[in-house]
Parts: C-alpha cells; structure tokens; sequence
C-alpha cells in the first residue's frame, strides 16, 4: 500500500511541476463525495425504482484543462429475478420435466466500482473549474448472494402410469449462495463543476458505462422478453443476471458530488 | 504666477514646456463613491416637488456617470495654471455674485476640440483647443458666461427632458428627420437663451462687449489653426539644402465663410445668427471704457501659449502630424529656442515620413480615417505644409526630416527624444533605399559605373574602409565641377565632413533593409537568437514567448452589465459596485500568489492621489495614441515622453488592463465576456491577449478562476 501512495504522491508531484495551471484560486486538489442516481425499471421491485450510488473521490487538476480523478461507487441492489430459470429433472419414474420460469423471490448485491478517469475541460474553462467531458476506465466489482429459502423455482413432475401422483418440489440451487464478479467498462460523461465560496465545489452531470450502453436493447429486451426466452441455467442464473442488474445500475447516471478543495 | 490664490512657478517657454499636470488635492467628484452621489441626488430629486421624476432619475444616474469618467478619463486638469486661470475669471464674472460663484466647478479638459460643456451639477469644462483660440480674455469670459447661463437656467437637465419625451412620444406620421429636427429645434432655443443670458450676465463686467460678437468668430474659424502664417519652406532649410520652388504653393486657398450654414438639423443656431443677435442687443448700449482684458493681457497671453504648446501634443496623440506640425511652427516663430516645439516637429516629420511608407494608418473613429487631407481641400496658409508634403517624394521627405531631426539634435545634444528620433530616421533611410552614395557630388560624364553600381554595396564598398574613408574617396575623385544638380546633393555635406557621428549613422549602401522595423531605434523588437537553442513554450495567452511578466500596473479594472430587457439597458449602479469588487478580486488573486501588482485606478484613488491621476493620463495617452489605428502593432508611439518616467516609477513596463461585460438579452440569455491584455509600453506591443466568452451569469467563480489563472499564466512566464 506505501507504494501505491508512494506512486500516487509522484504523479501529483510531477504534473504539478509542469502544470500550465493554477487550479481554482491556486488549489487543485479535490476531495469529496457524490451521489449517482438513475431510473431502475427492470430487475428491481416495485418500491425501488431509483438506482442509488455513493461515491467518493478525489481529484486533481494537472494542467489548464485537465483533472485526473479516482474514485469508488458505492451501492446496494437486488435482482427480482425477472428472467427465467431453465430446469429439466429426471426423477426415477416420474415424466422428465422441463420447467421454464423465473424463480420466486430475489437476490442481494452489493457492489463496490473503482474508477480512474480523466476530465478534459471545455476551452476558456480553467480545471477544476467549468464544463468538461469525463472519460476513463471502470473496473465494477459485484458480489450477489442469494437465500435459497427466498430464491427458488417450484418444479412439479408427473410420474408415469395411471396411479402416479405429481411430484412437486422446490429448486434452490443457483450455485455458491455468495458469488463474486468483476467487470471491466469504460466510463464517459458530460458535467459542471461550479465553486461555492472558493473552497466548496458543486460538481454535477450525468455520466455512462459505454459498454453497458452498447449492450441497452440486448438487456431490456432478455428482462422484458420471457415467453420465448430459452431460460438461464440454474448454475448461471446469478452470474448473467447479476452483470446485467449492474450494467442497468451504471449504465447512465445523473449526478450531485460536493467535494472540497483541499490544496 | 499668482492665480486665484495659488501660486505656480511659469514655465520659460523661451527654453521648453513641460505638458500640463494636474497637482495638489483632487476635488471631491475625484475620490467621492459616485453610487452614494446618485443615491442623495435620486432621494433629493423626490422630496422636491417636481415633473417627469422617472426621466430625472435617469438622467441623474448618467449624467453622474458622465461627468465621473470625464473627470476620472486622465483628460480633466486640476489646480494647473490654465484652470487656476479660468476660475480666477469666473470669480472675475461673478464677484456679485458668491452663491453662483460658489456652486461652479470649472476645469481645463485636455482636448483638441474648440468646446466647452455645462452640466447640470455646475460642472464646466473648457477644452484646450478652445481656450488656444480665443484672442481676448473677454472672449472667454462671455464663454464662460454662456455656460454658466446653461447651469443656472438648468438647460442639460431640461434638454434631456425633453429629447426623452420626444423619443417617447407617438411616431405615427413622423420620419427620424422629423425627431432629429425637433430635438436640435429645441436645443437651438436653449443655446440661444444661453447666448443673451450669457450676454447679460457679461455686461455686469467691464468687458468689451465687442468682444462677445469676436467670440462667434472664433467659433466660426475654429477648424482652421488658431493662427494662419505662411508657411515658408525656408523652415527646414540650410545653407546646404534648397527646397525647390516647384514644392511651394505661391497662392493658397481663400477660407470659406459657411457661417450663415443651414442649421436646421444642428444643435446650436449658424454662428451668424449667433452673433447678430448679440449684435442687435449690443446696438444701443454704451461700450465705452470696456476692456479686453481685467485681469492682465499677459497672463492671458501665457495662458494661451501653454494651451497651445499642449495642444501641439494632443495632436500627436490623435496622430494628426500635419496639424501638431504647424501648430508647432506656428509658436516656433515666437519661441525659435523652444526645445518642446523643436520634439514636436520632429516626430510630426516622422509620424508623416511613416505616413507617406504606408506604416501608419487610422480606424474608423479618426478623423483621419481616409488620411491625411488633400491640400485642395485644406484652407489658407496650412495649405502649403499639405502640398509640400504632397509633392515631395517620400525618400526627399525623409532626408529632409533627417536634416531637421539631426542639426536640433546637435542643438540641444542631451535631449533624449530628439537623439532617439534622429537614430530612428537613420534606421528609415534605409528603406528608402537611399545612402551615403547618393549624397556625394559625382560627375555623371566621368563616373557613370559609380551610378550604375551605387546600390551594389560590395562594389562600392569592399569593406578595406570606413564610411568616411568612402566618401573622401569619393569626393577626391570628383573634380567639384560637374556633379549632379539634384537639390538634395549636398544637403548633408557639411555633416559628412564635419560630424563624425552623422557619417558614422548614415547607411553607406543604400540598400533596403527590409529588417529595419518601424526605424523606431529604441522601442524595436530584439529579434531572436537564431542558434538552435530550444524554443521556449509560449505560456498560456500570451503572444510571444519572450515576455517575462514579473510585475504589472493595473490599469482601471473594468466591469460593464447590460441588460437589455430592462428599461435602461446599462445597469450603471450595478457595474459600479461589480467595477469596484472586481479590482479587489484581482489584487487578492495577485496577493495569493505573490505577485506584484500595482493598481493605477482612478475609482480607488483619495485626494492626495494626484500624481496618480498624473500618470494615469500619462499611460492612457499612449493607449489613445496606440489604439487609433486599426493595425496599432508595432507602431511606434510618439507622443508620449513620460512614459519611460511611468517604466521606471513603477519599476515595470508592463501594463494590465482587464474586465468583465455581462451581457442579458431581452430573451433573457446570459452571457459573459472576459479579457485580459498585457501591453509593453517599451516594445510598443500587445504581449497578453485573452478574450472569452461563456454562456451563463458572470459568477463568482468564473471571474476567480479567470483572474487568477491569468495571473498564474503572468508568474509562469518568469519560469
């Protein structure tokens, strides 16, 4: 970790030393804490329908019109198991049963986005002060985890013959009840930093997942489209879904951050 | 001198003049907040019981205004001789009469135009060019008089009333020629009351009512020169030098007499009309034992010299060389010593020689803007200096200004500016392409080759030997019997022979040096060094990469809002409020990071800021100078001598002038424009240009971060 810092601190120094820059009112440093928030339609219930991220950051202006930027997104989610389950049981005498439905219930996530990035300033505008556009990598971390007492799929089979009664049971195995993702995608975003007092920076715009925006109508449409939808195999179920969930959750934000300029 | 209880040492024009300064306590329209003036003036206007208040208002906030950035422009003189002069012969005018006396504020505005102005607060202001032309103390009184009349009958006030109802009133039926023939129907009448109201107030005194008829005659001469003498090209002649008599105008043009003009669309009645009716009120009334003069014909006299010595500089500043040249020659016959005359006629010599090269040109504000005048088109004597300069080539101009330039530079040796003019014209010679070779006495029949190679400099010249060595060769080959009889042969022939300095400055090739810059020697640009080292990055706005910016002198920050969906578009209270925190936004910005910044503003001054005031004009007389011209770049300023005292008063060449315009459309969209200049008052140049514009309300943080950055970008420049 002391490298790291170490590092850290080198890269201020360094772009400080040929920054053309004077940061706002000599300072260009930033801390400070941000709030995300997009409509979140599918793979949520009902009463959460706004998306919610917290994040934290930190900033620095390296030159006249650019701040490079760090920062973690915070959030929680769950995924209402919108799409479908795929299971087929074959069970001593009983019909082999193919059964093709979205399981009762939903899962937790919990999900922690590293970013780094880049905010280039619109000409006239002097970092980190003024309108910019924001690009740069993010790197989105994921854990889901299911209870199978929540999450499960009603299967029912017949047996053969005449006297046979119908079998029916729960399926609950969606693999490891605690999974873990990551996911590479690339950050852009359109924004407005304004100062309050000189110290206090009121930073807002909305910002998107490229990839996760490319891939828009192939994620509505598996959400929305379950009547012909081959369902998901038990075992990739929180996998597929959850990377979706998180691709709906960064994939376009409207954004608040209040940071201060520390130096 | 001894003028209205002040005491001034008078200058000895004889020797020289020193331009007029203003000196001691600045009044209190100099250091009052002009936003607290308006505020009493609005809250006096509504406890007294009268008409059109909302129109009052307004004038009130502007004319405030007015008045403030006349007296804040550097123009307006205080405590000087000529306005001690002035307010002595108001005191002449009104010793009856103290309470009037009293409520009078009179000052000299340092201005070429043949004017005076009356405001509604008792202010009044006499222009130099006005003052230059009078012929009697009289005259100006009976001036002094009509203005005085238009602010006790409150003629500005009731002007602007009235031009404001007329502008308010129905159209329906009217063209603007209609409007425009109404207003100047009423400021007509308002002049002519000023006249015999004035005329009134006069005859109390014990002036020449003969002369109040003389003052319209001023007036009416007023575009030609305030003396017509001939012209006489023996001026820049010498025992060597002949200007032939094919450049002379023998017979000049009669002056023409429109004093009987129309005036229908004119504010002020024809000056026949003026002066007859002063005529027929003067008819009947007893003249005898008037004066021209009360106080002393003498100090008028020297009054009006000093006017017209700086009325000879403000020429210069609005690049009108012909005029500073004959105003010049005109007080040179009086003052043939004067060394002040001897600067103005040689950088008006220059100024023209630059002319003539195509380096000097005029904006669309200049009178000038189509040039200088043709000399059919110029009256009287004046004529002559215009067809000289017309019919001298501009290579025989230039040697001619040199000859001139040079032998008052041995006149008056230490004389810094003439020396600096007479190395400049050096430097022009060159792109003449003229040279030593061509002021030798050569033999046409025996020396043709000599002709043919003269401006080969290697064939005349091989470098074995001097310039000097050059021209005694030269000469010595010649027989001194049959040589060229171009008049200009021998116009330098004694300095060849005599002056070491001059052979040793006079180009030998007469080739053009195309790198000669503007011929200005002092303020040329030091060209780059042309080894490989590594070109330094150009910081932030600034345009050339050598300027190192370590301290600057803040010149009047400004601030401008308009809003035009608002009844008056110019929010005058505001942007004088936003005026004032801008200047302490700058200074904190500098503050923060150390560094140097002297602020040079005339709306942060107290009453003993004087010499601020001073140098003050003294910086804004060079941007007037450098910005009437379109392509101002590089153009050498010629008028102004104090500003090297300005580079080293403040230990700085380097002058910043920055401001904010937010602007609000009737649909109501914001913007705003900032800019930033930095001027080298020593290279004659702009170095900083930032000019932006952005969407939105001038906010406290864009001006921050604009400010400071440019501050920023000022300190990198040193690194």
């Amino acid at each position: 970790m002391y490298k790291y810092k170490l590092i850290l601190l080198l890269i201020l120094f360094v772009s400080g030393l040929y920054a053309q820059n004077s940061g706002y009112m000599g300072k260009k440093m930033i801390a400070g804490y941000g709030f995300h928030m997009s409509p979140g339609y599918f793979g949520t219930q009902g009463e959460n329908i706004i998306n919610k991220i917290h994040e934290g950051y930190v900033e620095y202006a390296t030159s006249k019109r650019f701040v490079l930027g760090a920062a973690t997104r915070f959030y929680k989610t769950i995924y209402a198991n919108q799409r479908n389950v795929s299971i087929f049981s074959i069970y001593g005498n009983y019909v082999p049963t193919q059964v093709n439905s979205n399981p009762q219930g939903y899962y937790n996530m919990k999900g922690t986005n590293y970013l780094l990035y880049g905010k280039l300033f619109k000409s006239g505008y002097v970092a980190p002060w003024g309108r910019y556009f924001m690009f740069g990598a993010t790197l989105n971390t994921f854990q889901a985890n299911y209870d199978p007492s929540i999450m499960k799929v009603l299967v029912r089979e017949e047996a053969y013959g005449t006297f046979g009664t119908a079998k029916e049971y729960y399926y609950s195995n969606f693999g490891l009840t605690h999974q873990s993702f990551v996911k590479f995608d690339l950050l852009i975003g359109f924004g407005r930093t304004r100062m309050i007092t000189d110290r206090v920076v009121l930073d807002y715009g909305f910002n998107a997942n490229a990839i996760a925006l490319a891939r828009v109508l192939f994620d509505v449409i598996s959400d929305l489209d379950r009547t012909s939808e081959e369902g998901l195999a038990p075992y990739d179920y929180v996998a597929k879904t959850s990377a979706s969930r998180v691709r709906a959750l960064n994939r376009f934000n409207v954004f608040l951050r209040i940071g201060f300029l520390l130096f | 001198m001894f003028v209205a209880g002040q005491t001034f040492s008078q200058q000895n024009l004889k020797e020289n003049f020193t331009p007029l300064k203003s000196s001691g306590t600045l009044p209190d329209i100099f250091t009052q907040n002009i936003r607290n003036v308006i505020k009493d003036d609005i809250s006096d206007l509504y406890k007294k019981k009268e008409t059109d208040k909302s129109i009052k208002q307004t004038y009130l906030t502007e004319t405030n205004y007015e008045i403030q950035k006349i007296v804040k422009s550097g123009n307006t003189l205080v405590n000087d001789e000529i306005t001690a002069y002035l307010n002595k012969l108001a005191d002449v005018i009104l010793k009856d009469n103290q309470p009037l006396r009293k409520q009078l504020h009179i000052y000299t505005l340092k201005s070429p135009v043949v004017n005076a102005y009356s405001y509604d607060k008792g202010y009044i202001f006499i222009d130099i060019g006005l003052i230059a032309q009078a012929e009697t103390e009289a005259q100006l009184a009976y001036i002094l008089c009509h203005e005085i009349t238009h602010y006790t009958k409150k003629h500005h006030i009731n002007g602007y009333v009235k031009n404001k109802k007329i502008d308010n009133q129905n159209y329906t039926g009217k063209s603007n020629n209609d409007i425009v023939i109404e207003k100047c129907q009423y400021s007509k009448e308002l002049e002519s009351e000023a006249d015999l109201e004035g005329f009134k107030l006069f005859e109390q005194t014990n002036y020449n009512f003969k002369q109040a008829e003389k003052a319209f005659d001023v007036l009416q001469y007023a575009h030609l020169p305030f003396e017509l003498v001939e012209f006489k090209k023996s001026f820049f002649e010498t025992e060597y030098y002949k200007i032939p008599d094919s450049y002379l105008l023998k017979e000049v043009s009669s002056i023409r007499n429109n004093s009987n003009e129309d005036d229908t669309k004119l504010t002020h009645p024809n000056t026949a009309k003026r002066k007859q009716a002063i005529i027929d009120l003067t008819a009947n009334r007893n003249n005898a034992g008037k004066v021209n003069f009360i106080l002393d014909k003498a100090q008028f006299e020297y009054v009006r010299d000093l006017s017209r010595f700086e009325l000879c500089r403000l020429y210069l500043k609005n690049r009108d060389y012909p005029n500073a040249l004959y105003a010049a020659y005109i007080l040179s016959n009086k003052y043939p010593d004067n060394q002040y005359l001897a600067e103005i006629i040689s950088k008006s010599l220059y100024g023209i020689t630059l002319y003539g090269m195509g380096k000097i040109s005029y904006d669309h504000d200049s009178h000038l803007e189509n040039g200088f005048p043709e000399y059919k088109d110029v009256e009287s004597y004046p004529q002559q200096l215009y067809y000289l300069m017309n019919k001298m080539p501009n290579n025989e101009w230039t040697m001619m200004s040199l000859n001139y330039v040079y032998r008052n530079h041995k006149k008056y040796p230490n004389n810094k500016v003439l020396n600096r003019y007479s190395d400049s014209l050096f430097k022009l010679v060159n792109q003449v392409s003229w040279g030593i070779i061509d002021f030798v006495r050569i033999n046409k029949k025996e020396q043709p080759a000599v002709t043919e190679t003269k401006k080969d400099s290697t064939v005349v010249n091989d470098g074995t030997s001097s310039k000097t060595d050059l021209i005694a060769t030269i000469q010595k080959e010649n027989n001194f019997k049959k040589y060229d009889t171009a008049y200009y042969k021998e116009m330098y022939v004694d300095l060849f022979m005599t002056d070491k300095e001059f052979s040793g400055k006079f180009p030998s090739t007469g080739v053009v040096d195309n790198d000669a810059t503007s011929g200005f020697s002092d303020y040329s640009l030091k060209k780059g060094n042309s080894s490989k080292k590594k070109k330094p990055k150009k910081v932030g706005a600034f345009v050339s990469t050598e300027a190192k910016v370590n301290k600057v002198l803040l010149l009047e920050p400004f601030y401008l809002k308009i809003d035009e969906s608002q009844k008056e578009e110019f929010s005058y209270l505001s942007s004088d409020e936003k005026q004032e925190k801008y200047a302490i936004t700058v200074n904190d910005c500098a503050q923060r990071q150390k560094f140097e910044l002297v602020t040079l503003d005339p709306d942060i001054i107290n009453a003993n800021d004087v010499d601020k005031m001073n140098d003050y004009a003294v910086i804004n007389d060079w941007f007037a100078e450098k910005f009437d011209s379109d392509h101002s770049d590089g153009y050498p300023i010629l008028n102004t001598n104090d500003i090297e005292n300005i580079i080293s008063k403040y230990n700085t060449q380097y002058v910043f002038k920055t401001g904010i315009v937010n602007y609000k459309s009737k649909s109501g969209r914001k913007r705003t424009y900032y800019y930033a200049f930095v001027y080298d008052l020593k290279l004659n140049e702009i170095i900083y240009k930032k000019q932006e514009s952005f969407k939105g309300k001038d906010s406290r943080d864009l001006i921050n971060a604009k400010v400071y950055q440019t501050i920023y970008e000022f300190k990198q420049s040193n690194k």
